[in-house]
């Protein structure tokens, strides 16, 4: 495979990371509202792209359904609504979409996890990367002068950042507007910083969200964390030159959500499923391109991955897998990956491995990263 | 052979025959600790197929191997792999000189994921001693030799350098010398000598080596060997390997088990031990790796292709390595990854590392 040129790699890692960053940045700020210092509020909740009902008013969607990134209820009596931003395109005319998806959502929206599915007081609030957050806050500034309905009575704008110091921070601070409860109002007046690794020791496994992940970064999980462990149970097939294992997109779905998705927060009829069938297919259809799968006529699988062990970085090469075009990958894929391989049969002893032991010419061997086989530490 | 004869007898009786065999030098009793969630036949039954393997009873085999280089020999090493008595853990016996044991470990080694090789940490290592010396209140424990590892500068930058100490000392003077020089421990050799009130025998009744890789050279009394320092290495390994059991999401219905390993030092606040760690880690054996991030802090996931474990790390803090493991991940999978890192990284000390 070829390498990825560094600014690619870079870009390719960078994308990766802004969405575990976005997830983590979301479950901080969900965090900060529900949580005290030391425990869950009573009658708190929260949800990622929760399907929230528009009132009749509603001055851009009436009686519809929205789904906002985040729905955090602090306690029966008051919530936050938020949509999270990352990044914003560098057209500022292309900036008016988002005044208007967060106008529709400062609304007495239902949903909310109270007896009427109602909230007495909630605001609406726009999480922005530090970087474009002054020049959104402006660009808003200019709109309301235009349309004072333009932005809800109760949005404001909050700007976040990850801090890489000594300890690595997600950073909130209210850029523009108010929140309506006096708590959660002066801390973010001063600025919030929340430990990443106090969310990911809270919220261990929670990886994805209601949005797509990038495609080379979905494919780099699976293929270590969902086919590696069943490459176990099957036999290497020496004219594949690969583990061929079935699987179907129901079936990896369901288990991601479970492990680490949408079924890992609270779950009722509002919540949504992520991540979703739909774009596991699309990494599944991607590994067909790349042929390192194939589609399977009928029956409860519908793709026969064909595993293969790469040596390199698995995200990079995925990466780069994505740039290249369909035919050269076909021509490319006997290459990169042809290992001496043994045939196998049975179970993962007998995966292809190598080891310094004096009978290695008697046990199947494939190369590992150093041609120098240490035992195993 | 007579100690194939020994190895072979009825595994209950094994102890009891070593216990009075005089073994000559070259000649060593020599012991590893070893775990498995298989029974032992079934661990090796690969090997069978492959033929350097003879099965002579459930317990006891007989290696064909070559040892040795230019020449090299062909030897057929018999030895044993004993149930020691706590759930999966299993001691390897053989009476050998030091190649040929060397060319068992290696074989043992290879047998992981099966058999997974116990490694102890120098808290591990230290502490199973201290253990035992108080649980051998009749006997006196001197140290006698020590090798370790020591950081040095040199004009190159930090080098490791190897170190091999005979003394006669306490061993807790031993180890405020080894704090001293910020030495690992890898291997302690001690002599326990008999004491009545507050004389000692001069001559040693048990002299024993010790080493990281839970293995165990004796010469003098098997009995005193296999009833202390033997126990008390295996309970070491026993406690640790359960610590890391059941950590895979599928074996806990999906909720996180996070371990954290702690370093006394703010390792991190130099950013480039963090791409040193990043570095080490992309070489794990036998592993599959994506980096997602490796500066100013490190977030990468790889996985264990011998046995599919998969596992998400993090070094977000100055001092601490968050370790995730992931759908599935085997305690064996664990121990290898942590030990790694602690060989290949720095050791430091593994914690719970739930919600904080």
């Amino acid at each position: 495979m070829p390498e990825l040129p560094e600014d690619e790699q870079r870009r390719a890692r960078d994308a990766a990371e802004d969405y575990q960053s976005t997830v983590h940045a979301m479950l901080a700020f969900s965090a900060f509202v529900v949580h005290d210092a030391t425990a869950q509020r009573p009658n708190s909740h929260f949800g990622f792209g929760r399907r929230m009902t528009t009132s009749e008013a509603n001055v851009v969607t009436p009686s519809g359904t929205v789904t906002p990134d985040i729905v955090a209820q602090k306690s029966d009596s008051y919530g936050v609504v938020a949509e999270v931003k990352r990044s914003l395109p560098s057209d500022r005319t292309k900036w008016s979409s988002h005044v208007g998806q967060i106008r529709k959502y400062d609304d007495d929206l239902t949903g909310w996890w109270t007896s009427d599915r109602r909230m007495a007081i909630s605001d609406t609030t726009l999480l922005l990367h530090q970087t474009r957050s002054r020049a959104f806050v402006n660009v808003l500034d200019d709109e309301r002068k235009q349309n004072a309905e333009v932005v809800g009575p109760h949005t404001s704008v909050v700007e976040f950042n990850r801090s890489d110091e000594r300890q690595v921070n997600y950073f909130f601070r209210l850029e523009w507007g108010d929140v309506r409860d006096a708590d959660l109002s002066g801390r973010l007046r001063e600025g919030v910083a929340v430990p990443i690794d106090k969310v990911i020791r809270t919220f261990a496994n929670v990886k994805f969200y209601d949005a797509d992940p990038p495609l080379h970064s979905l494919l780099a999980f699976l293929w270590i964390d969902y086919f590696g462990p069943l490459v176990a149970a099957v036999a290497y097939d020496e004219n594949l030159k690969a583990f061929p294992i079935d699987v179907s997109s129901a079936a990896i779905a369901d288990e991601l959500q479970r492990a680490y998705g949408s079924q890992l927060l609270e779950k009722d009829e509002r919540s949504v499923e992520f991540p979703s069938a739909k774009v596991i297919r699309r990494a599944l259809d991607a590994l067909v391109t790349m042929k390192l799968a194939m589609s399977l006529p009928a029956g409860t699988s519908e793709y026969r991955v064909l595993y293969r062990q790469f040596n390199d970085d698995v995200l990079l090469r995925f990466a780069s897998m994505l740039k290249t075009p369909a035919e050269s990958v076909t021509a490319q894929t006997t290459l990169p990956f042809d290992e001496p391989q043994v045939a196998v049969t049975g179970s993962a002893a007998e995966i292809p491995r190598g080891k310094g032991v004096s009978n290695r010419g008697t046990k199947p061997a494939a190369r590992s990263k150093s041609r120098k086989k240490p035992p195993p530490k | 052979m007579f100690v194939e004869e020994i190895l072979a007898s009825a595994a209950d009786a094994v102890p009891g025959h070593l216990a009075q065999l005089s073994v000559p030098d070259p000649f060593r009793l020599r012991l590893k600790v070893l775990y498995s969630r298989d029974t032992i036949s079934a661990a090796l039954a690969n090997q069978h197929k492959l033929g350097n393997v003879h099965e002579l009873k459930p317990h006891a085999f007989r290696l064909d191997v070559s040892v040795g280089r230019a020449p090299s020999r062909r030897v057929r090493l018999p030895f044993a792999i004993l149930d020691a008595g706590r759930p999966n853990m299993f001691v390897a016996i053989a009476v050998c000189a030091r190649e040929e044991w060397q060319a068992l470990v290696r074989f043992l080694d290879a047998l992981y994921p099966q058999l997974v090789p116990v490694y102890l940490s120098q808290r591990e290592l230290i502490g199973s001693i201290k253990t035992l010396r108080h649980s051998t209140p009749d006997l006196d424990l001197r140290v006698r030799e020590m090798s370790a590892t020591e950081k040095i500068e040199t004009e190159t930058g930090k080098r490791k350098r190897s170190v091999r100490e005979w003394t006669d000392e306490d061993l807790d003077n031993l180890l405020i010398h080894v704090e001293d020089r910020r030495q690992i421990i890898n291997s302690l050799r001690f002599d326990f000598h008999r004491r009545i009130n507050d004389k000692v025998d001069v001559i040693p009744t048990l002299s024993c080596k010790v080493t990281r890789k839970a293995i165990v050279e004796i010469s003098g009394q098997f009995a005193v060997a296999w009833d202390t320092v033997i126990a008390d290495v295996v309970a070491a390994g026993a406690e640790k390997l359960k610590f890391f059991s059941k950590r895979g999401l599928r074996d806990r219905n999906y909720a996180a088990s996070p371990l954290a390993i702690h370093f006394k030092k703010q390792v991190f606040d130099d950013l480039a031990e963090v791409r040193r760690f990043v570095d080490v880690m992309r070489k794990y054996p036998h592993s599959a790796y994506a980096v997602e991030h490796g500066n100013p802090y490190a977030h990468l996931q790889l996985s264990d292709r011998y046995d599919g474990s998969s596992f998400e790390l993090w070094a977000v803090t100055s001092d601490e390595i968050l370790v995730l493991p992931r759908l599935r991940a085997t305690e064996g999978a664990v121990e290898r990854l942590i030990h790694y890192i602690y060989d290949e990284f720095r050791e430091g000390e593994v914690t719970d590392a739930g919600a904080a």
